[in-house]
């Protein structure tokens, strides 16, 4: 047996063990600005830390040997400086406490890249960067987390690795040396080192690890989802567009968004409606020139723990309707799109709600920062909204006895305004009736048709809303004075009016329209669908019916889209948003059901493959038995055996030379590369040198030849340099002979 | 840590059915899975050998080898460390393979010990471990592999002078060289330990077997090495020393090619033909402890150049020689 002495055979390794040090150091560098830039998609107002903290692992990576400078005893007041920071964050900012804890592991992560790393201190590195990357990802859900942990996990394996390679124990532990570092001779080295075949094994092992993920991932049994206790969440800011008071011109500004505020999986693209409508909210009251909802009216929210609603049992063919899947972008509003009337709603797990069911309105408890879905079964898109009986009675005896009160819904009847705006209100309305009796739908149509006679839709209006020095209402004044107008001004001056004239209405809220994603086939809506719509009461039908006074603008040219009509979007930048939907439906919303629908599909194609062979094997059979059966059975029999004998010979073949058959491999991936046109060029000119016999006249360029034939790569540009002389001195020794 | 961490995440996404966290899990449990795989791959058909020494001497650093063999076709393994503990250390030692041990390729792992008393020693080599692939599971394979070492005394410094007791003539009767100007006695068998230059070629070519000279020098001079290791003597700090000096002495002395014969009183005589006798002797030394003595054990005629110890103070040892003292430990 041949043995080999470590010290006399092994050379070193292609990157030396100071290399190993330098590149697991940057590695978690790179990695701690990963982390840094998962936890700039929280809103946590700490980009006062993040940025720093960004800047300086952006820095480490360019100049690695900077902590180098810090003086030893700069740690000894380090630990309680520390300390000293993050408990006032705590007690600062408490009872929130995700914000400060995502500062603690940010203060963290910087002391962990400043100061001197061993194998425990790099393995805390890991975990923080991963605790923030889990945190960023299960607080926002974005897709954004899928590429954050897609860099992190072969990251986190490859420096993992390093710290296995570089663990010699507490005696091999030494101090690394960064003397003469050069990023670009680590990546030649390190170039060197990853060849073709550890590049295809590292990819090879990487999709080993995503595809066992995605396995487990689909495999793992989801149960108790009735009883999952909410992660923590980061409360948010509402658009202004959708809280609880809407000041003029807030719907509006919303609609200078293009980004995406809702995804809906639909059934089909045939079920949603010519002119979907998404109401969001319900506005009652008005006062002072804004329009919000009454506290009687969010008194009647109801407040509950549910996964389904309505609470109760419901019949199994509405259950099983087709459902439609929502998901809202976070920071939207803590009121949710609903259409119209639903069988049931569903949530992914039970969650605090608030709802109404009358007056068709439900509100989570905070504003999500992160996407929050919800599904609809039995879904229709009505023009009208059956009044609820407390709302019928109420509005009977408010027309019987005209006694105002301030509760809903006697609110969308309440007209508070000064005697001059009344009196303008009410010889507009004169002027639309000129003397006839209109039932509420006639009124509303007339009224309609009124607006799209005299004001046109935009995004600046005039008539001095804005201008609250004259004292009078901005809506009365824009309906005296002005001529052009956004949707809440149309909807604002419709109420005001219907109101005048004594019919209840109520300002709605939401999106209105949408558009049609062609690559994945989803509806989605856009922040710039945001929309204003009224319900005006119908005591006839008892019913809310809708009316869109903005929308008949659009007959007349108008560009801006509000007739809640969609277009079907395709190209990139839909491939790019259908990624996200793609995101939530296989990821963020899988549960049981996927699974059960997985394993019945896996099921099926397996039943249907045997099948399959099953069929083929015995046709193969009756196929052999019909030519045994035949004049040429033994040319069959003969040609059977030969085949079985081939396969068995093949197989020997293979097994028995296996070992050389990888040794041939081994050796035909590690054959030397062909010469570069370089060297080739050298060695070219080399011969012609010696067929002229002139190499003994300049043998420092003959060196240098041999240099570039034999030697360490050199620059092209030198090596050009030489070529030219060369053939300089070729030709003059040409001409002289 | 990594089984920790995956415990927390997969219990966080159980209370919360996060899919975020049920997505983190999978890759967790799936590193998990490959971490086992590459593990597995790496230390199959890793073979290793532990060669260590028969003897070493007290407090000086002893060298076992440990022979590593990686039987794979195409694989590397890397990241090994051997887990070794003798039983004169209480603690668990490891040894670090550097680099790596390409496919085919065996290997040498240098294991330096010291013995810090005299007596056997069990060097325990106790299964290859090995963090590979990501660093903070430590698996380990392979059974305890345990081969005995024998500790001999450690030296000690000593003060030996025959000449200033008249005994000049006795040791001027010894030769510096075998075989230089005496006669032969006979010709013998080879023992391992036997000098070179002392094998008869013509005999060996004769007999087929390696034969060597002995002269009449041997057995003729030099000292004779007696040791007395009654309980009522010694007590424990004298008796390490003493068999400190007697292994000194006895070294040197063979050394010198002056020590004929030592003995253990109780035991038989061992005459100092070679250096294997030396160093059953040495072995001897290492196992002795002290007894009560037993009237079979008096010898009846003390040898000429007999050397003897004797305590000398607490701690102290002297040389008797012929019983007139002659040296002691410093």
């Amino acid at each position: 047996m041949e043995y080999r002495s470590i010290s006399m055979e092994y050379g070193p390794a292609k990157l030396s063990s100071n290399q190993l040090h330098q590149l697991k150091q940057t590695l978690g560098t790179v990695l701690t600005l990963l982390s840094v830039w998962a936890l700039f998609s929280l809103d946590i107002q700490s980009e006062a830390l993040l940025v720093p903290a960004a800047l300086l692992a952006g820095s480490l990576v360019i100049f690695p040997s900077l902590p180098k400078r810090i003086p030893e005893r700069a740690w000894r007041i380090v630990t309680p400086v520390l300390i000293f920071i993050v408990l006032t964050d705590f007690i600062t900012n408490a009872p929130e406490f995700i914000p400060s804890l995502v500062r603690m592991v940010v203060w963290l992560l910087i002391y962990r890249n400043l100061a001197p790393r061993s194998q425990r201190e790099d393995m805390q590195l890991i975990l923080l960067c991963l605790f923030c990357v889990v945190l960023s990802g299960v607080l926002t859900v974005s897709l954004l987390f899928a590429l954050e942990i897609l860099l992190f996990t072969p990251m986190a394996m490859i420096l993992l690795f390093l710290i296995c390679l570089t663990d010699k124990g507490k005696s091999g532990q030494k101090e690394i040396d960064w003397e003469g570092f050069h990023w670009k001779q680590l990546l030649i080295d390190l170039k060197r080192v990853v060849d073709f075949r550890v590049a295809v094994l590292t990819s090879l092992l990487f999709g080993f690890v995503v595809t066992v993920s995605t396995v487990l991932f689909i495999l793992t049994p989801r149960f108790n989802l009735e009883q999952a206790i909410p992660f923590l969440e980061l409360p948010t800011q509402a658009r202004s567009g959708f809280s609880d008071v809407v000041q003029l011109g807030d719907v509006s500004e919303i609609s200078e968004d293009d980004g995406v505020a809702v995804r809906i999986d639909v059934p089909s693209i045939e079920a949603v409606g010519a002119n979907p409508y998404w109401r969001m909210l319900v506005l009652d009251n008005y006062e002072n020139g804004a329009f919000q909802m009454s506290a009687n009216l969010r008194r009647r929210l109801r407040q509950i723990n549910a996964r389904e609603l309505p609470l109760g049992e419901k019949p199994a063919s509405l259950r099983y309707a087709p459902p439609w899947t929502f998901y809202v972008e976070g920071g939207i509003s803590r009121f949710l799109p609903v259409p119209g009337k639903y069988a049931v709603m569903r949530f992914q797990a039970e969650q605090k709600v608030q709802y109404d069911d009358e007056v068709k309105l439900h509100a989570l408890e905070n504003v999500k920062q992160s996407v929050f879905s919800y599904q609809l079964a039995g879904l229709t898109f009505p023009k009208s909204i059956d009044a609820g009986q407390t709302e019928i009675e109420k509005l009977r005896n408010f027309e019987d006895s005209s006694t105002g009160t301030n509760g809903y819904p006697e609110t969308t009847v309440r007209l508070e305004l000064a005697a001059e705006d009344r009196q303008i209100l009410n010889a507009i309305n004169q002027g639309i009736l000129d003397g006839r009796s209109l039932s509420a739908r006639e009124y509303a149509h007339e009224l309609e048709a009124y607006l799209l006679a005299n004001f046109s839709y935009s995004l600046n209006p005039d008539g001095q809303i804005g201008n609250s020095a004259s004292g009078r209402d901005p809506i009365v004044h824009w309906l005296s004075n002005g001529t052009r107008g956004h949707c809440e001004l149309f909807a604002g001056a419709f109420v005001l009016l219907a109101r005048e004239f004594g019919f209840p209405t109520r300002m709605v809220v939401g999106f209105a329209g949408g558009a049609w994603n062609g690559v994945e086939n989803y509806f989605l809506i856009r922040n710039s669908d945001a929309h204003a719509w009224v319900e005006i009461y119908d005591p006839k039908s008892t019913s809310w019916v809708r009316m869109d006074p903005t929308s008949g603008t659009l007959s007349q040219g108008n560009s801006s889209s509000r007739s809640g009509a969609f277009e079907i979007e395709t190209g990139w930048d839909a491939w790019l948003d259908s990624l996200r939907i793609q995101w939530y439906r296989r990821v963020v919303n899988f549960e049981q059901d996927d699974q059960i629908a997985i394993a019945t599909g896996v099921q099926r194609i397996f039943s249907e493959l045997s099948g399959n062979i099953k069929d083929r094997l015995s046709s193969f059979s009756e196929i052999w038995k019909e030519r045994f059966k035949g004049a040429g059975s033994y040319v069959a029999i003969g040609l059977l055996a030969l085949l079985l004998s081939a396969t068995l010979v093949l197989v020997f073949l293979f097994w028995r030379y296996r070992h050389s058959c990888l040794e041939w491999l081994n050796f035909s991936l590690n054959r030397k590369q062909k010469l570069s046109q370089m060297r080739k060029e050298a060695g070219r000119l080399l011969k012609r040198l010696e067929k002229r016999g002139i190499e003994d006249h300049s043998q420092a360029l003959l060196l240098q030849l041999q240099e570039i034939r034999y030697g360490p790569n050199m620059p092209n540009s030198h090596a050009r340099e030489i070529f030219s002389e060369t053939r300089k001195l070729l030709r003059t020794k040409l001409h002289r002979a | 840590m990594l089984i920790v961490v995956a415990l927390g995440i997969g219990s966080a996404a159980y209370n919360t059915a996060s899919n975020i966290l049920f997505m983190t899990l999978s890759l967790l449990l799936s590193s998990l899975i490959l971490s086992g795989i590459l593990s597995l791959v790496n230390f199959k058909k890793l073979k290793w050998r532990l060669d260590a020494p028969r003897h070493v001497i007290a407090g000086e650093e002893g060298l076992a080898r440990i022979y590593l063999n990686n039987q794979k076709s195409a694989f590397p393994s890397l990241c090994l460390r051997f887990r070794t503990a003798h039983s004169m250390a209480n603690s668990e030692e490891f040894l670090y393979l550097p680099g790596s041990i390409a496919a085919k390729q065996t290997t040498i792992v240098d294991w330096s010990f010291t013995g810090q008393r005299r007596g056997p020693c069990n060097l325990d080599l106790r299964g290859v471990e090995s963090k590979f692939p990501f660093g903070f599971l430590s698996k380990t394979v392979g059974d305890s592999q345990i081969q005995s070492v024998m500790i001999w005394p450690a030296p000690i410094e000593y003060e030996f002078n025959p000449l200033a007791n008249g005994k000049q003539s006795s040791l001027g009767d010894a030769r510096s060289q075998i075989g230089q100007g005496s006669d032969l006695l006979k010709i013998r068998n080879y023992t391992p330990g036997d000098a070179p230059r002392q094998i008869h070629w013509k005999a060996s070519a004769r007999m087929n077997r390696l034969m060597v000279r002995e002269h009449a020098a041997e057995g003729q001079s030099g000292y004779h090495l007696a040791l007395d290791t009654d309980l009522d003597i010694w007590n424990e700090v004298q008796f390490e020393a003493m068999c400190s000096l007697a292994f000194t002495l006895a070294r040197d002395l063979f050394h010198r090619n002056r020590l004929r014969s030592a003995q253990i009183l109780g035991d038989e005589l061992i005459e100092m033909r070679s250096l294997r006798d030396l160093h059953t002797f040495f072995d001897d030394l290492s196992l002795l402890e002290r007894a009560q003595k037993q009237s079979g054990n008096a010898r009846s005629l003390p040898l000429q150049n007999e050397i003897n110890l004797r305590p000398s103070g607490d701690h102290g040892v002297s040389i008797y020689l012929d019983g007139i003292r002659t040296g002691e430990t410093k």
